[in-house]
């Protein structure tokens, strides 16, 4: 018998985004939808089971679990870059680490529908138009405002040419950025603090390395103006949560669009959860229908391909930043 | 003394933006906030008034109404446009009707703020993750997807540019599009059937007027896809309400993004305030500071002008 895992199945769906009976008939599938963190509880959950099918960076794969983890052989992860998984260790153990294609460039749509939600007070007045009332209050123009894009790759990019579409003033900072590359995109590169103190609204589009860890702290929270909005669809350590929970908390910028965070799943009881001048949500990043059947579509031949000893997306070990 | 009037400002916005403070000695302004339907309080209120501002079509002005309101002199409506004011009446009683410059744009970015809260399930989520909960639904992505756009003039043209920039494929129809203006947008010109039976996202961007009642009528619903959600920033009565309201409650669409309504403020038991596979914002779309400064400004610069004997910016009925 062939012992495969899902993890991390939040919504429930991995098993009706896929057909899984092309798998062998031998072949038993769990799935998991809670999230354990507790490395001894994981270790004795994940033990006897050859397969793992992983999403993005939702578990850890550290070499002390991985070593915990005698039968496991393959270890599939969504997308093609998974930055939670030590495949040192998983060499060494000899388990094959592959990966899936994605598509487009939803996390740009989802920064564009965190900021267009504030800008639009979105959540607020549908809130409010449910429980009886009408019109709360005013919404803001986005054309002729200031963007500000942190990283100007892909996803960056993307966000960049739709704020053009929308006639916005549109500019950019990253560490390596080039005028060539804002020239390509039709955008101004400002330096950092200049970013900070122009744009009205921001929005994070870079990978987290140790260099972009806590990129924006109290110092450069306090440079935008306090009319402005931040969104985080990139991943939650870039931004210093606690400074940033104080700006929103005395009400120092204008609110954030949130959706990812230091901790996730979030905690129940976190400051977030609560703030008034946010939207927040659960990484949902990647994570549409769309991508969620080319993730387990491909889980699925990627697992009937290495039983027949075929070729599988193997994913490359990062290089080190 | 020149008693002035203002109608309608839910956002009590009005005596902030306006520049009031512009008015002579002897002019005073007084600001209502809240909305009356019934006809003979109207009269009872506005009865005292020498000038009336209107906020929008919030109120109606009919011919009772108006022979009715012994000393109004002068009429001003915020915005360009305003169908629900009887000229001719007014035209009798030597009333002249006034009105602003109208903001542009912020329609068409409400157009994509319900687009999106609708594809990433923002209401939802937000609300759940409010609750102590974590991921509860999954979202879908514009990119390839098609949009569908009823009206292709200033506004379609916003909308439709954004949908390209989300590699969308953008399809129009209107009565009078023709192909070229449809490739100057860079979206292709389609039948109206072509358009509701093909596309995943259907937007209303037209003008309000008789031949544009009920563009989107039950027969035009029924042919949209079992996943599509319509998207409607212009004016309510462009779409057959109770059609959708079937529809979205059969399941014969995926969902919708409301702004605007028959009937507004929305009736506290219309079915609208409580689905759940809808945003609904109170008509908000063209209302930001931005414009409701235009407004308000603009009617006190009309109310200047026609004290110094040369009322500006005269609204012609409607055709």
């Amino acid at each position: 018998m062939l012992r495969i895992a899902i993890l991390d199945d939040y919504q429930d769906v991995a098993l009706s985004m896929a057909d899984w009976s092309l798998l062998p008939k031998d072949a038993k599938v769990d799935r998991f939808g809670d999230n354990v963190k507790d490395e001894t509880k994981l270790a004795e959950r994940l033990q006897p089971y050859e397969v793992l099918i992983i999403m993005r960076e939702r578990t850890l794969f550290s070499r002390s679990l991985i070593e915990r983890l005698p039968n496991l052989k393959l270890l599939i992860t969504s997308a093609g870059r998974n930055a939670a998984i030590d495949q040192a260790a998983c060499k060494d153990r000899g388990i094959t680490v592959c990966g899936t294609d994605a598509f487009g460039s939803p996390t740009a749509e989802l920064a564009w529908g965190l900021l267009l939600a504030l800008f639009k007070n979105i959540t607020v007045e549908d809130r409010a138009t449910r429980e009886g009332k009408w019109s709360l209050g005013l919404t803001q123009t986005l054309e002729g405002r200031t963007l500000g894009v942190l990283g100007l790759g892909k996803l960056g990019q993307r966000l960049a040419e739709v704020g053009k579409a929308f006639r916005m003033d549109v500019i950019a900072w990253s560490q390596n950025l080039t005028d060539e590359r804002c020239a390509e995109v039709g955008v101004r590169r400002v330096e950092k603090d200049a970013l900070f103190r122009e744009a009205d609204a921001i929005s994070i589009h870079l990978v987290l390395s140790d260099r972009s860890r806590g990129l924006v702290g109290a110092r450069e929270l306090g440079l935008m103006k306090p009319t402005a909005y931040l969104v985080n669809t990139s991943r939650g350590p870039i931004v210093d949560e606690a400074a940033l929970v104080d700006a929103l908390k005395n009400r120092r910028i204008g609110g954030a669009g949130l959706d990812v965070f230091d901790v996730e799943p979030l905690p129940a009881d976190h400051p977030l959860r609560s703030m008034p001048n946010t939207v927040i949500t659960p990484h949902l990043g990647y994570g549409t229908e769309e991508n969620y059947r080319l993730y387990f579509g491909q889980a699925v031949e990627n697992i009937v391909n290495w039983l027949a000893g075929k070729p599988v997306k193997e994913i490359a070990a990062p290089r080190q930043p | 003394m020149t008693r002035i009037a203002v109608l309608d400002d839910y956002l009590k916005i009005a005596p902030e933006v306006g520049g009031w403070d512009r008015l002579p000695d002897g002019a005073s302004v007084d600001f209502f906030h809240d909305h009356l339907d019934e006809e003979r309080a109207i009269i009872e209120r506005c009865a005292p008034y020498d000038v009336i501002v209107l906020t929008r079509e919030r109120t109606t002005f009919t011919r009772d109404l108006i022979e009715s309101l012994p000393n109004l002199k002068l009429l001003i409506t915020v915005s360009a446009r305003n169908r629900k004011i009887d000229f001719e009446a007014c035209r009798e009683r030597g009333i002249p009707v006034c009105h602003t410059l109208q903001g542009s744009g912020p329609t068409s970015e409400h157009t994509w703020a319900l687009i999106l809260a609708l594809y990433k399930n923002l209401l939802l989520e937000d609300r759940s993750m409010r609750a102590g909960e974590w991921g509860v639904a999954i979202g879908r992505e514009v990119l390839g997807k098609r949009l569908g756009l009823v009206g292709l003039g200033k506004l379609g043209k916003k909308v439709a540019r954004v949908g390209l920039a989300f590699e969308m494929d953008v399809v129009a129809w209107s009565p009078n599009l023709t192909d070229e203006r449809a490739a100057e947008a860079g979206v292709k010109r389609v039948s109206k059937e072509e358009l509701f039976a093909t596309s995943d996202i259907v937007s209303v961007h037209i003008v309000l007027s008789d031949r544009t009642r009920g563009v989107v009528g039950r027969d035009d619903i029924a042919r949209m896809k079992k996943t599509a959600c319509l998207i409607n920033t212009s004016r309510g009565p462009l779409v057959d309400e109770a059609a959708l309201v079937d529809a979205l409650r059969s399941g014969a669409i995926a969902g919708a993004g409301l702004d605007v309504y028959d009937q507004e403020p929305l009736p506290l038991d219309h079915p609208l305030r409580d689905m759940p596979n809808i945003v609904v914002t109170p008509h908000t779309g063209g209302f930001t500071r931005e414009t409701y400064t235009l407004w308000y400004g603009g009617a006190c610069e009309n109310v200047l002008a026609w004290l110094n004997g040369k009322p500006i910016r005269i609204l012609q009925p409607p055709k």
